[in-house]
């Protein structure tokens, strides 16, 4: 006879909200088709236009460019991260990318400005905002 | 637009996929749980519980069976999108400030209303024009952006339908022409009355931008990191979740 104990710190205590919330999530490996490569996964990412996720090893392996894709940037505040670092499930090795010594995500291009920061745009519209030349310019003036 | 603009914590961001209840038509809105096990869907204009996190694509929910295509090119195959267009991708982090552009109405892209000042304020304290908002928009921040106070802000006192008066003075006489933007939040408050700037935002239609319109102290569950006050077009708010489902501890329920 199989017995079922909930998850729990203590004998009887079920999940928690988070736990079932965080159960939900999507793995790759459950979601791609019996048979189906790991590229033909990302093939069918790209042409779904969804975010692509890939760890330090897989992300040589695919070219953003060519995809009309860019990489995520996110300003980090403490600055241990150089910005372009995020984790998640790997789309091609499946790894979560901690494990494997952190990832990086790639948006659309068409989606990128509506959902993440261009670094170097930003600069430039502060600048613009602050009435400042660039370098250049302020040594040939 | 909404975007990721950093974690409170720091460090990298974490994405995961869920399935959805509902189409999800913006990129770049808030993703909120729902009780029914099926999947997660954009939050509301006005409430924003149970938050997954920021959605970075858009999906298309259905229940039909996904069909495995028949051309197996190469070896592999195929669900033709559908099973995978039934997922988005969240960021997650319950720190994540998020930087959304700012808009005049519920209309996305729509400018700030501009307040050009009618009656001269040799105190400084008062911005006087018919424009001003309906609204109540105590708690919420007022901006010179033309005249005396150029990038002076200050937190809103009193207002009525026709002046708003302030605590503290501008450091200049307000003159008549002086212009000036208003809206309802402010980068600090406790959530109470006339203090509540700092608590809630309102979501515009396509829950991609911040309806400035609306009465201070409205719309969904958010707490206020810092405001970018720039022009009538491109003034920002940056906020977190306070209802995120992993933040629940610091939440009143």
């Amino acid at each position: 006879m199989n017995t079922f104990i909930p998850r729990g710190p203590k004998l009887g205590v079920g999940f928690t909200k988070a736990e079932k919330i965080a159960s939900e999530a999507i793995h790759p490996q459950h979601s791609a088709l019996k048979g189906q490569s790991r590229a033909n996964w990302i093939s069918d990412l790209v042409a779904l236009r969804k975010v692509v996720i890939l760890c330090s090893y897989c992300r040589v392996k695919f070219n953003p460019r060519q995809a009309g894709y860019r990489r995520v940037y996110i300003p980090d505040y403490t600055g241990k991260t150089d910005g372009y670092t995020v984790n998640g499930d790997c789309d091609s090795c499946r790894v979560f990318t901690p494990n494997a010594g952190g990832g990086c995500a790639f948006q659309p291009e068409e989606l990128y400005e509506a959902t993440h920061i261009d670094p170097v745009v930003a600069r430039r519209q502060a600048r613009a905002r602050a009435g400042l030349k660039s370098i250049s310019s302020a040594i040939s003036s | 637009m909404s975007q990721e603009a950093g974690h409170l914590s720091g460090g990298a961001a974490i994405y995961m996929r869920y399935p959805v209840r509902a189409s999800i038509a913006t990129a770049g809105i808030g993703i909120k749980a729902l009780t029914d096990g099926v999947g997660v869907d954009a939050v509301t204009t006005t409430a924003a519980e149970d938050v997954v996190g920021l959605g970075l694509d858009v999906s298309t929910y259905t229940t039909t069976q996904a069909t495995i295509a028949a051309d197996i090119a190469d070896g592999m195959r195929s669900y033709t999108g559908l099973e995978m267009g039934r997922m988005v991708t969240v960021s997650v982090r319950p720190d994540l400030l998020i930087r959304s552009l700012i808009s005049g109405s519920s209309t996305e892209g729509t400018a700030l209303q501009s307040l050009v000042n009618t009656s001269a304020s040799a105190g400084g304290t008062v911005v006087t024009d018919a424009d001003v908002s309906d609204n109540d928009m105590v708690g919420g921040i007022v901006w010179c952006v033309g005249g005396n106070n150029v990038g002076h802000a200050r937190q809103i006192a009193s207002d009525t339908t026709t002046a708003i008066t302030v605590t503290v003075p501008f450091p200049r006489a307000i003159a008549v022409g002086d212009k000036f933007l208003q809206i309802p939040y402010s980068g600090f408050g406790t959530g109470g009355a006339d203090i509540d700037g700092a608590s809630f935002l309102q979501f515009t239609t396509l829950l991609n931008q911040a309806d400035a319109s609306i009465a201070a102290g409205t719309g969904a569950e958010v707490q206020v990191f810092r405001l970018e006050l720039e022009g009538a077009s491109d003034s920002r708010v940056l906020y977190t979740f306070r209802q995120h489902q992993w933040n629940r501890h610091t939440v009143p329920s």
